[in-house]
């Protein structure tokens, strides 16, 4: 079951179109990551999704309606922007009870969710004395007022120092465990990779890709092969039509088959193989690669 | 629609620009009033209501009316507080509404909390002069006057705030306000054309002055309720343009 539904989603800015027809869902239960570059359009797609900007054609829907037409949202989704949206004279307690009476949330709640977030102590602290973590760390704690099933953080490792990011990261693994969805935006891939399951990368307001990380990333991992004889390899290799490229006087790189196979040809011709591991790719090769052409001349896959 | 304002009201409360403009609105009625009261109590040989008019003259201040109703809603405007509004309640008109609501009834309060301050320094000061108010305060037209003076600062404060959320900005809201204090006080009613000068009593904060002066005021050029009807108008007019933009523009 999908939370979030995103149809042929169109953004036109003074003419510019910078959401070109995206496509995604969005599965219940998933920590998905929404990558793109620097401008690439996430935040106006996240915007559009919560009813912030209006799209130019298609649909967004979370939780089966459009964000407007939710009730209660706030105790169904729970959305950090990029934009904190704090005015620095007020209090971080103040701007939690802002945030829980009009979305009709009992105050009490105010203090829970300043605790969980470790924030007690500065609550009553004027939000210009915060630290950007702090701050993060705040919005954090306005999402969370509600209790709600589903998180939308508008890249929330901005500004994060390595505990900060530590920490978000635990808070989103601990929302998936206990059975919620998050989707979060990010143009640091390494600081989310970790914690997510599900990927959408978005380049130039076009989809590149969409779909469980782990699938992603396989599909383009590679095995190397160690040997005396890697000409004799490369050879039975390219035979068996497997892509294989020597990177060293001893080592081979192959990017279209798995261990298992190389090890079967490699038999099969009798070549001693010294080493053979397989490298995953990370997701940031993966974001990069798909990245670093124009939109639209990469492959789009759902 | 009772979440949103009361949301409004900690919105307000929990800065200190509304507090500090609040402050200065009572430090200039109380002042103002003593002023007008040392000076003038000598000149007013009336009876009545027009005997307590001393105590009246200052409860609503045009211009701080009005920048305490920009100060309701521009402040969130410029660090993107009014988005997060909509995410916790995503109905544009009802947040207008509840922005307005709040910001008539910050327009009251400050009127009433004025007309104390005005009380307290000016009756004192009238009865050590040997005024005595007995006669005013049992003129229902007093209490009208008092009436219209405190609508008056409620209806200039929601113009403020519906002005501020039309120009997405306290300065320009500011400088709005400056241009039209200048406009009608110095240039129009200095003007020896009469339609000029009949055209000017039906202007945004000239309006005002008719239901500030109240019923039965014999310097009154226009009827209290004649620019009631025209300041409503006025705060029509800047609420229509705020309700356009804040539904044709995506939120900030």
């Amino acid at each position: 079951m999908s939370v979030i539904e995103i149809a042929g989603l169109r953004k036109s800015y003074r003419g510019r179109e910078v959401v070109r027809g995206l496509t995604f869902d969005v599965p219940a239960g998933s920590v998905t990551g929404f990558l793109g570059r620097n401008g690439a359009g996430k935040t106006t797609t996240l915007r559009m999704l919560l009813g912030l900007a209006r799209p130019s054609a298609g649909t967004a829907t979370v939780l089966g309606k459009p964000y407007a037409a939710l009730v209660d949202p706030a105790r169904h989704v729970g959305v950090v922007l990029e934009t904190g949206g704090f005015h620095p004279g007020r209090t971080g307690r103040r701007h939690l009870e802002i945030v829980a009476t009009a979305a009709r949330m009992p105050l009490r709640r105010v203090p829970e969710v300043l605790a969980q977030m470790g924030l007690t102590e500065a609550a009553n602290r004027r939000v210009k004395g915060y630290s950007l973590g702090m701050r993060q760390r705040l919005a954090l704690a306005a999402a969370l007022l509600g209790e709600p099933e589903l998180l939308i953080l508008d890249e929330p490792t901005n500004g994060l120092d390595p505990v900060g990011i530590h920490e978000l990261r635990a808070h989103l693994t601990a929302h998936a465990a206990a059975g919620g969805t998050v989707l979060v935006s990010s143009h640091q891939l390494a600081e989310v990779a970790q914690v997510v399951d599900q990927v959408v990368i978005i380049h130039e307001g076009l989809l590149v890709t969409a779909g469980p990380a782990r699938d992603l990333m396989g599909d383009t991992s590679s095995v190397r092969v160690r040997t005396a004889e890697p000409g004799r390899l490369r050879d039975a290799l390219l035979a068996a039509a497997i892509t294989v490229e020597q990177v060293g006087p001893d080592l081979l790189m192959v990017r279209s088959a798995t261990a298992e196979r190389v090890g079967e040809v490699a038999a099969r011709n009798q070549v001693a193989l010294a080493e053979m591991a397989t490298v995953n790719a990370s997701l940031e090769d993966v974001f990069l690669e798909l990245t670093s052409s124009p939109a639209g001349t990469t492959a789009v896959s759902a | 629609m009772i979440a949103l304002l009361g949301a409004e009201r900690r919105r307000l409360t929990s800065l200190r620009g509304p507090w500090i403009a609040f402050g200065i609105t009572l430090v200039l009625a109380g002042g103002l009033t003593a002023i007008y009261v040392a000076f003038g109590v000598p000149a007013f040989d009336v009876s009545g209501a027009d005997l307590g008019q001393p105590l009246l003259g200052m409860i609503d201040n045009q211009f701080m009316a009005v920048l305490i109703g920009a100060l309701v809603v521009t402040p969130d405007l410029r660090f993107g507080g009014r988005a997060h509004a909509l995410l916790a309640a995503p109905r544009r008109g009802r947040q207008l509404a509840a922005s307005l609501v709040t910001a008539f009834g910050a327009g009251v309060v400050t009127a009433l909390a004025a007309a104390a301050v005005c009380f307290a320094v000016g009756v004192p000061m009238m009865a050590g002069q040997g005024v005595d108010l007995g006669s005013a305060f049992a003129d229902p037209v007093f209490w009208g006057r008092l009436a219209t003076a405190v609508a008056a600062s409620g209806l200039l404060t929601v113009s403020g705030a519906a002005l501020g959320l039309l120009l997405h900005s306290l300065t320009a809201t500011i400088l709005v306000l400056v241009g039209m204090l200048t406009v009608e006080y110095f240039i129009v009613v200095l003007s020896t054309l009469p339609w000029f000068a009949a055209a000017v009593e039906w202007s945004w904060l000239h309006a005002s002055v008719a239901l500030d002066v109240g019923p039965g005021h014999a310097d009154a050029t226009t009827a209290f309720w004649a620019g009631g009807l025209a300041l409503l108008g006025w705060v029509a007019v800047f609420t229509a343009g705020a309700a356009a933009r804040a539904f044709r523009q995506d939120a900030a």
